[in-house]
């Protein structure tokens, strides 16, 4: 025996899959954007945060400390240049420009190239061939 | 069960997708069960749960009491029905039955609608019953059946009121209980 709720549901129960596949249409299309937006973002950086970042987290810290090192030089580097050119007064001229211009070179070159560069500019030793080997003793 | 249900709405305001698909999972066979029941058509009565639903989601703002969710939704569907029928040009299926017996002695709503049981035999003639009686009636006695709303409630979700209410629910129950006193 059955309740009339029963024969009614138990009458419509055949329409079931229908109404779950609009139950889930409405869902989908009513819900506000921007909540399925920010829980679509959310999840995403959620799950790069699972996977990406957090097994190797001292790792990603230390890359990131190196950085931030980098930067911070960058950044001293670039204002002890540009406070160099700003002290060279443009009112100088003749050999105490042309002597503020080569320090500002060697300056320069120093920081590309690292400390030392008076030495590579230094002319070096080149052997010569030794006296004793010359073509006239040779062939003897 | 309505607390329960209360907690879920409560939900559903900050925008719960789960709890909006809970909320759907547990009237959308009800819903479309009472719909169908008043439209007599499959693709009109997805539309109108649809169009309920969307409703539902669009306007839960307007919802005062969290408890009244229910019949808050019944309520949409059966005004979608209306609608439907006057688009249809069959307004006066939902006028007033023409004659209306007194019930000031035989008002009865009472009776646990969970309580009457059918035999299989009879769920056929109680099936075809719900189809002879005029949609006013009709409406009544499914709102009490399948979701054993209130007298009040029914007269909220189908904008009556309560003595119209009893006189319809009256009616029909008595059309009922002829049917189960002929099958005895």
């Amino acid at each position: 025996m059955k309740t009339p709720r029963e024969i009614l549901f138990q009458k419509h129960r055949a329409t079931e899959d229908k109404l779950n596949a609009m139950r889930k249409e409405v869902l989908m299309t009513e819900l506000p954007p921007a909540e399925k937006a920010h829980l679509t973002l959310f999840n995403s950086l959620h799950q790069l945060w699972i996977h990406l970042f957090q097994p190797s987290r001292r790792i990603w810290a230390g890359l990131a400390a190196v950085w931030l090192v980098i930067l911070a030089a960058n950044v001293v580097t670039q204002e002890e240049t540009s406070s160099n050119y700003v002290s060279v007064p443009a009112q100088k001229q003749g050999p105490e420009l042309h002597m503020a211009l080569q320090e500002q070179r060697e300056l320069v070159a120093e920081l590309i190239h690292g400390p030392g560069r008076e030495e590579a500019d230094r002319p070096h030793y080149v052997p010569r061939p030794s006296s004793r080997r010359s073509p006239e003793t040779r062939c003897a | 069960m309505a607390d329960q249900t209360t907690a879920i709405v409560v939900k559903a305001r900050a925008g719960d997708a789960a709890a909006w698909d809970q909320l759907f999972r547990r009237y959308q066979l009800p819903l479309y069960s009472y719909v169908y029941e008043l439209v007599r058509h499959e693709q009109e009565s997805l539309d109108i749960v649809q169009e309920t639903f969307i409703n539902a989601v669009r306007h839960l703002g307007s919802l005062r009491d969290d408890q009244k969710f229910g019949s808050w939704l019944f309520g949409i569907a059966h005004q979608k029905c209306v609608q439907l029928w006057r688009r249809q040009n069959r307004r006066r299926l939902f006028e007033e039955p023409q004659e209306e017996e007194a019930i000031e002695q035989e008002a009865s709503f009472d009776g646990d609608p969970s309580e009457l049981l059918l035999r299989k035999e009879q769920e056929e003639q109680f099936l075809q019953l719900l189809e002879q009686l005029e949609p006013p009636h009709r409406a009544v006695l499914l709102l009490h059946f399948i979701e054993e709303f209130s007298l009040e409630q029914i007269a909220e979700i189908t904008g009556t009121n309560a003595g119209t209410v009893k006189s319809r629910m009256h009616y029909a129950k008595r059309a009922l209980r002829k049917l189960l006193e002929k099958e005895q």
